[in-house]
């Protein structure tokens, strides 16, 4: 077995025989050693819960039970998302040893479809930070140059796919903490429509905006993925109900007059406002000028939009709305229900204790920062001003999207940047979230996707789509890979003549 | 971690120790002026939206149109003993929390 074997083709030589369950655990677990002490991706590794449900699999399999349609390919979650009997700390000294006493709805699909969970990845406590470094219990590294971050917060997932532990893992974004992480390490990275994916038992940060999403080696493996874990859940309210579509079938090789043009007919949009903006890395422009082209011989005729108030304010409006959630969703953190309790004589005392001593200071800040704009002074010029710029931005979005199909735009405006680059400048750092607030603002799906050129740091492009249209998303990603594989290939009968 | 040059006044690091009380969660004196800071930065987005026009009263967006709300009603959990293990402490079928009225007071005073 390779470690770049994807989910797909795994899943597939397990249904047929060809691989056994315990050897595709092995060989994570295998990987797991020998990675983590340089990269430090992961916070948990399910050694003992990962071998029963291979051994599982391997009995319901021998009985001639149906497989799955992620028999035996190993996943990591990242350590929001519960898996019950086993740690879920956020990276956090708040939940330090404490035991998850539910299963998460994504723990549960998967384990339904065969997959086989391995470990909880590291990521930036409570998902608040870009880089993983706010982690309590160490940063990780980015398996593509260890003298970098691995971007954050899913930063742990993202490491873990790009360094071949695991084909997928499945991590929560809030305003690009699935995405930019995805571009740094070069990896794809999905984020769903708000609402097609079931958030019960995911830590919350902020909940308008929060979105289990995954992160992975091959498009066809987000869209096996995304087959698993959509559709409508009731315990979480903002699930919405509605029929999916096959993703399957939208990242299939098209046959027939479709096959050289896969996107013709289809209208995809730049954005004015970032085309000449100076605070893009060459590396990045770079990367979206080569999608573009790809997307053009795809048959894609590519457009512009204007989208001046969603690139101009919604980092701010972001920033605001951001804090405020995640001062409410922190609250629960008191000493009382879960995890770290101070000694106290009084309920003030060991509120105040507790969260002094188990948040981080990024947590600290963010959550302080938030209490203040929810305050009676602050309220309307704060929060209900960002609320409401929010809803411009989303309809300056939606509009956008009634005259294309996609928006194409870099999902980072730089590579990844050096460890310790930022420390402690937490707004510095949050500039990497540049372009991916919008579409979270906007509960849009989006996928990104290394573009950058041969032996050259990642850069992520990222296309986002009206809400339900991940499979338009799918499917372009899809001809731009094989657009890719197809150009690689006559590079290398040029190379070989 | 050595602190960033805040240049924070009096008032502002007052202001600091009062959100920081609010959110309840302890800070020192070092802690509080790097909060102080933080306020002023956070407060230079929260300014920048000032200027965008936008028309009063509107409700929050909720980012998921089809989304139903579920009934108001009373749900029985299957897991209420295992969230109550998981507690730091228990009792019964209760968390424990310190004695809210009378700290000092006797046994059963409440």
């Amino acid at each position: 077995m390779q470690l770049s074997m994807t989910a797909a083709e795994t899943a597939r030589r397990v249904s047929e025989g060809e691989l056994r369950p315990l050897e595709t655990v092995d060989v994570f677990m295998k990987t797991a050693r020998e990675r983590e002490p340089n990269l430090h991706a992961l916070l948990a590794v399910l050694e003992e819960r990962a071998g029963h449900a291979a051994e599982r699999l391997d009995a319901s399999l021998s009985r001639g039970e149906g497989p799955g349609p992620l028999s035996g390919v190993p996943v990591v979650l990242d350590d929001g998302i519960c898996v019950r009997g086993t740690p879920t700390t956020c990276a956090s000294r708040m939940l330090e040893g404490w035991i998850a006493p539910y299963d998460s709805a994504a723990s549960e699909m998967l384990d339904s479809s065969g997959a086989i969970i391995c470990a909880k990845g590291n990521m930036d406590e409570f998902s608040i930070g870009c880089s993983t470094e706010t982690s309590a219990f160490g940063a990780t590294a980015n398996p593509c140059d260890p003298g970098r971050v691995p971007g954050g917060s899913a930063g742990g997932c993202a490491a873990a796919v790009a360094a071949g532990y695991a084909p997928l893992a499945l991590a929560c974004d809030t305003g690009g903490s699935l995405l930019q992480p995805a571009s740094y390490c070069g990896v794809y990275g999905l984020r769903p429509t708000y609402g097609l994916v079931s958030r019960w038992g995911v830590a919350a940060l902020a909940p308008s905006m929060d979105q289990l999403g995954i992160l992975s080696r091959t498009v066809e493996d987000a869209a096996l993925a995304l087959s698993v874990i959509s559709g409508h859940d009731p315990r979480d309210a903002m699930s919405s109900p509605g029929d999916r579509p096959d993703y399957m079938a939208a990242v299939a090789v098209p046959d027939g007059k479709d096959a050289r043009r896969p996107l013709a007919g289809r209208r995809i949009a730049t954005v004015a406002e970032m085309r000449g903006g100076s605070d893009l890395a060459g590396a990045c422009r770079e990367a979206l000028d080569r999608t573009l082209a790809m997307l053009a011989e795809a048959g894609a005729e590519l457009v512009e939009v204007h989208l001046p108030l969603s690139f101009n304010h919604g980092l701010a409006c972001y920033q605001v709305l951001l804090a405020a959630e995640a001062s409410s969703s922190l609250a629960r953190f008191d000493g009382v229900r879960h995890g770290l309790s101070a000694e106290a004589d009084s309920l003030n005392s060991l509120y105040l204790g507790t969260r002094g001593k188990g948040f981080g200071r990024e947590v600290k800040r963010v959550a302080a920062a938030g209490t203040y704009i929810l305050g009676s002074d602050r309220y309307e010029d704060c929060y209900l001003r960002a609320s409401n710029v929010r809803r411009r931005i989303v309809g300056e979005l939606l509009d956008a999207l009634a005259g294309c199909d996609l928006i194409a735009l870099p999902t980072t405006p730089t590579t990844a940047f050096r460890r310790g680059e930022f420390d402690g400048d937490y707004f510095g750092m949050s500039l990497s979230l540049s372009f991916t607030v919008q579409a979270s603002l906007a509960g849009l799906p989006a996928l990104s996707f290394n573009a950058a050129g041969a032996g050259e740091l990642p850069a992520g492009v990222q296309l986002i789509a009206p809400r339900r249209g991940e499979a338009g998303l799918l499917a372009a990603a899809a001809a731009i890979e094989r657009v890719r594989a197809s150009r690689d290939e006559a590079g290398e009968r040029r190379s070989e003549r | 971690m050595a602190l960033r040059k805040q240049g924070v006044g009096a008032q502002e690091i007052a202001l600091a120790a009062r959100i920081a009380s609010n959110a309840r969660i302890f800070m020192d004196e070092e802690e509080t002026i790097d909060l102080a800071g933080f306020i002023n930065e956070f407060m230079g987005y929260a300014d920048e939206l000032a200027g965008v026009a936008v028309s009063a009263g509107g409700e929050p967006s909720l980012g998921s149109p089809r989304a139903r709300a579920r009934e108001d009603a009373v749900r029985r959990s299957d897991v209420r003993d295992a969230v109550l293990d998981a507690a730091p402490t228990r009792s019964g079928s209760f968390f424990v929390v310190p004695r809210i009225l009378d700290p000092q007071g006797e046994e059963g005073s409440l």
